[in-house]
């Protein structure tokens, strides 16, 4: 539409550029994410993905190559404008934040012939999955990026990380029926032995509400800033997907694995809250057939793993999809903080 | 104009060595006084306090904290006051102090607080003993702030609590749980003491900005909700007394830091 694409594409690639000559570490997300992969050409905005401790430097070089930073309310990205090109630095997609591994994990791509980091495929569905919600959920934007991307996606991990998300798993089934993507893996997390049947498919989950929880954009163009209610976050790293916990641990830890999921995930969270070796309010638990998702952000990777072994304790055996991430956090005050004053 | 940086819940653990000193630094020049809002420990242990100590050990402006629930959570609290004190922090609990800056003179009172709840959907005095002492809990610590801050001497005043004292600043966390977050007890004693401006944390889910009913700006400076090592705030206009040194924590110098069921 329009003669917006051509300027969309030159904003992209300035900022792109800058960022790279920056050494900022970045990658290319939202809907030209999805046409560098091989989707509809958008007409909206331009997303990068990038860390939040490196927003003020990246805004700092963006502004002094001539684009116009703005401070929008939202907390989970910041906007530079192009003469009219909005560009969208996203550093909390569906409300988690962008990893030092989820950028590793994006692959080096020509797009509109200069060379930058792409958000990975399987991510990209994730935050784009996560991203639907009640207002918007309209699956004919979706369906056309699953096909132009089906091959590139692990779409088990795509169906692990959504599990907690309706309009998620309604898409999923939808591209599942339309052959344009492979079935559900077989050997489910459900039938264990020994395992309760969640109630009725549903997801009973407790803890905090998330930062940004009820904001959140469009899904329009596959966008991916909207934010799906209470979504389920991304995968950490490969490695620990579909990891069991330690198993047998001392019986007085555990929990009644006969309780109904709700209550089962409400005494998680407390578990979390009160163990030492944790000691998180802020952590968000969900039991959905049969499995244990806890969600939410810590400080070090040595608390993240605490969580994991205080979960391994109180259900042993029970499979436990631990998608909490470790925050970097910004270790020196920026010179670029605004300073607002109190009259 | 006085600058105040500020940040609450950084939440640092015996691993979090050298995370914080860099920010502290950092402020050297662009800040005239660093208040933190609680929660400075993760499990309230006094090891983790050192670390925190360490951290602020030396820094280049007076460091003024209160402590919040996490810092209580091992029953050390007083431990913690006093490895924090010996690291040149002032730990404000039902107590105030004032800062002399090129002359102006600010004043900080402070308190952990604690929940209840805010106007319309509150906890009351009534009932078991133990909602009696919760609620309690609340209304002396909003009681003591009051006074901390009309005690203060100086051109203006300050309030630092962990707790919050309006639920606009927790717009983003479950409403559910406001009740654990904060109480309007403590919007009433700053719209009462005369504060200038507020600084809390505790809500990590919540929002940056709100004001009291009295008007008094409010700002959650939890480190999750500013998204940055810490907050900058002006506040004040110059006065023109000279000097710059920190005064003695005023005016009970008892630091009592009642637990939560405490009478
Ligand atoms: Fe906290
Ligand atoms: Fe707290």
């Amino acid at each position: 539409m329009e003669d917006a694409p051509r300027g969309l594409r030159e904003s992209l690639k300035r900022v792109a550029v800058t960022l790279k000559e920056a050494d900022i570490p970045f990658a290319l997300g939202g809907s030209y994410a999805c046409w560098a992969r091989g989707g509809p050409e958008p007409v909206h905005d331009v997303d990068f993905m990038l860390r939040e401790e490196d927003v003020p430097r990246a805004v700092e070089v963006l502004a002094a190559a001539g684009l116009r930073p703005v401070d929008p309310p939202e907390d989970w990205l910041t906007k530079v404008f192009d003469g009219e090109v909005l560009v969208d630095l996203i550093h909390h997609p569906v409300g988690r934040a962008v990893t030092p591994e989820m950028l590793e994990r994006s692959s080096e791509m020509s797009v509109d012939s200069v060379r930058m980091p792409v958000l990975d495929a399987t991510d990209w569905f994730e935050m784009t999955l996560l991203a639907l919600e009640e207002r918007y959920c309209d699956l004919a934007r979706v369906l056309p990026m699953i096909r132009a991307m089906r091959e590139q996606v692990d779409w088990d991990q795509v169906r692990r990380s959504t599990a907690a998300s309706p309009f998620a798993e309604a898409a999923l089934l939808v591209a599942t029926r339309l052959n344009l993507i492979p079935p559900v893996d077989a050997a489910p997390v459900a039938a264990r032995p020994g395992e309760i049947v969640a109630s009725g498919g549903g997801i009973a989950r407790s803890g905090a509400a998330r930062r940004g929880g009820t904001k959140g954009g469009t899904a329009e163009g596959g966008k991916t800033e909207g934010r799906a209610p209470e979504g389920i976050g991304l995968r950490v790293g490969k490695k620990e997907d579909g990891r069991e916990p330690a198993g047998q641990v001392d019986l007085g830890g555990k929990l009644d694995l006969a309780e109904a999921d709700e209550y089962l995930a409400g005494e998680l969270h407390e578990r979390l809250a009160e163990d030492p070796r944790v000691a998180e309010l802020g952590l968000e638990v969900a039991v959905a057939d049969g499995c244990i998702l806890v969600e939410g952000e810590v400080a070090t990777d040595d608390r993240r793993r605490a969580v994991a072994d205080v979960l391994a304790e109180a259900v042993p055996g029970r499979l436990v999809r631990n998608e909490v991430t470790v925050i970097g956090r910004a270790t020196a005050a920026d010179g670029t903080t605004k300073v607002e004053t109190i009259s | 104009m006085m600058r105040i940086a500020a940040v609450g819940d950084i939440h640092l653990g015996t691993d979090s060595g050298g995370t914080f000193a860099p920010v502290v630094r950092g402020l050297a020049g662009r800040a005239d006084v660093l208040l933190l809002a609680g929660d400075l420990t993760q499990h309230g242990l006094p090891a983790e306090a050192e670390v925190v100590a360490a951290e602020v050990a030396g820094a280049p402006l007076p460091v003024i904290t209160v402590l919040g629930n996490h810092d209580y959570h091992s029953n050390a609290e007083q431990e913690i006051t006093a490895i924090l004190t010996a690291a040149g922090v002032t730990v404000l609990e039902g107590t105030g102090t004032v800062v002399d800056i090129d002359g102006a003179r600010l004043g900080i009172a402070g308190v952990k607080g604690f929940g209840g709840g805010f106007a319309g959907a509150s906890g009351t005095d009534f009932g078991e003993p133990l909602m009696k002492a919760f609620v309690r809990h609340t209304k002396e610590a909003a009681t003591r702030l009051r006074y901390a801050l009309e005690a203060l001497d100086c051109d203006t005043r300050v309030a630092l609590t962990h707790y919050a004292p309006i639920p606009d600043t927790l717009i983003g966390e479950r409403a559910e749980i406001y009740p654990f977050l904060g109480s309007y007890h403590l919007a009433e004693a700053m719209d009462a003491g005369g504060a200038a401006l507020a600084l809390h944390g505790h809500a990590h889910a919540g929002s940056e900005r709100g004001s009291t009913a009295g008007g008094v700006p409010v700002r959650n400076v939890a480190r999750p909700v500013i998204g940055k090592p810490c907050a900058l705030y002006a506040v004040g206009s110059g006065a023109t007394v000279e000097g710059a040194r920190m005064a003695a924590p005023s005016p009970s110098p008892s630091v009592d830091l009642a637990a939560p069921t405490a009478p």
